[in-house]
């Protein structure tokens, strides 16, 4: 049980991830010139379905599309280089309008741009000591 | 992974698997366990810095284009569909399978606020699992929050069913709030915070094949 106290969820749940596997695949597969972050799969090898042997849902209701970590979540030791400050991201053009996830925990803030969201679906990451994890 | 149509995640500890709309692991060593939700705000960029000018934001040179942007206003449910094989239990379509929901938990109930109840009713005082809450819902920005109405000393507020300026007035003492952060910023309560609920931001079909037991607010089901 202590392993969860680094994994403590934040309360970012989102909606179903979707669009066609077809589609899926293409995003991924076919990095485009204006999505520089949907990186090519690097599936890992490792091997989750054993894991489903114990499983306390219907199996039925469970597909793998994809390799683990074929969308690559980022990890906490990786956070710190890819944050700016807001005067930065607004001069490197990040648009008003662009959806963010945001979290403020004891006087730290954090946003999560959903376009970023998509392509990553998990961020590990530490704010205001907390260890969250904010999913899409 | 999928579980009806929604990401499964593992931890690198133990490999479990979890299910991120339920924050509960499903399957694994740690089966059952279940993760405590944060509140969080989903909004746009220019609303989240004017309330908090010293967050930090992944730099917008790490992401293009949404690749979902075309999902978003499609009719498709989630990568799988409907049906028995990963698409959730069936149900009836009295609520558009993509439209926005805000949910909360509480207590053990489950209820969703549809965005089309929230545009005209901006301001719900409501009650959840037993518990006094209050959304607040903008409706220039698409942004709503949900905060619990008791204050430390006992007391629970109602809140006056219109916004301006992004800020509410509670009937009891005539306070001002902001919506998005629960403080109230004049009045007798002044520097009051409120606690603010864990809310899921979800299509209807990715709320509703969760928590199949949801209420919905204003709907009859």
């Amino acid at each position: 049980m202590k392993i969860l106290l680094t994994t403590i969820l934040a309360g970012l749940v989102l909606t179903a991830v979707a669009c066609t596997p077809n589609r899926l695949q293409k995003a991924i597969q076919t990095p485009q010139p204006d999505a520089p972050s949907v990186a090519a799969p690097t599936p890992s090898g490792r091997n989750l379905q054993p894991q489903l042997g114990n499983a306390n849902i219907d199996l039925d209701e469970v597909a793998t599309l994809l390799p683990p970590d074929a969308i690559p979540a980022i990890m906490p030791e990786d956070v710190p280089a890819m944050l700016v400050t807001a005067a930065e991201a607004d001069a490197a053009g990040m648009e008003p309008s662009t959806r963010v996830l945001g979290v403020s925990i004891n006087g730290e803030s954090r946003a999560y741009p959903i376009p970023f969201m998509s392509g990553h679906e998990i961020v590990n990451d530490a704010v205001g000591g907390r260890l969250i994890a904010a999913t899409w | 992974m999928l579980y009806r149509n929604g990401l499964v995640m593992y931890d690198h500890q133990t490999e479990s698997l979890w299910s991120h709309i339920l924050g509960q692991a499903i399957a694994g060593e740690l089966r059952g366990v279940q993760l405590t939700f944060l509140p969080s705000l989903h909004t746009d960029w220019q609303t989240w810095q004017d309330l908090h000018p010293d967050t930090l934001v992944i730099s917008p040179g790490l992401y293009g284009r949404d690749p979902y942007a075309s999902y978003y206003v499609s009719g498709q449910e989630g990568v799988v569909g409907r049906g028995p094989f990963g698409g959730g239990p069936s149900r009836d379509d009295d609520i558009h399978p993509k439209a926005y929901v805000i949910g909360v938990r509480l207590g053990g109930e489950a209820r969703a606020y549809p965005f089309s109840i929230l545009v005209k009713e901006p301001v719900i005082n409501d009650a959840v699992g037993g518990v006094p809450v209050a959304l607040f819902f903008d409706t220039q920005t698409l942004t709503g929050a949900v905060f619990d109405r008791r204050l430390g000393d006992g007391t629970t507020l109602t809140f006056e069913p219109s916004i301006a300026n992004r800020r509410v007035k509670d009937t009891t003492t005539g306070s001002r709030w902001d919506i998005f952060t629960g403080t109230a910023l004049d009045g007798p309560l002044a520097g009051t915070q409120l606690a603010q609920v864990p809310a899921t931001y979800a299509f209807w079909f990715g709320w509703i094949d969760y928590h199949t037991n949801s209420t919905v607010y204003g709907v009859q089901r």
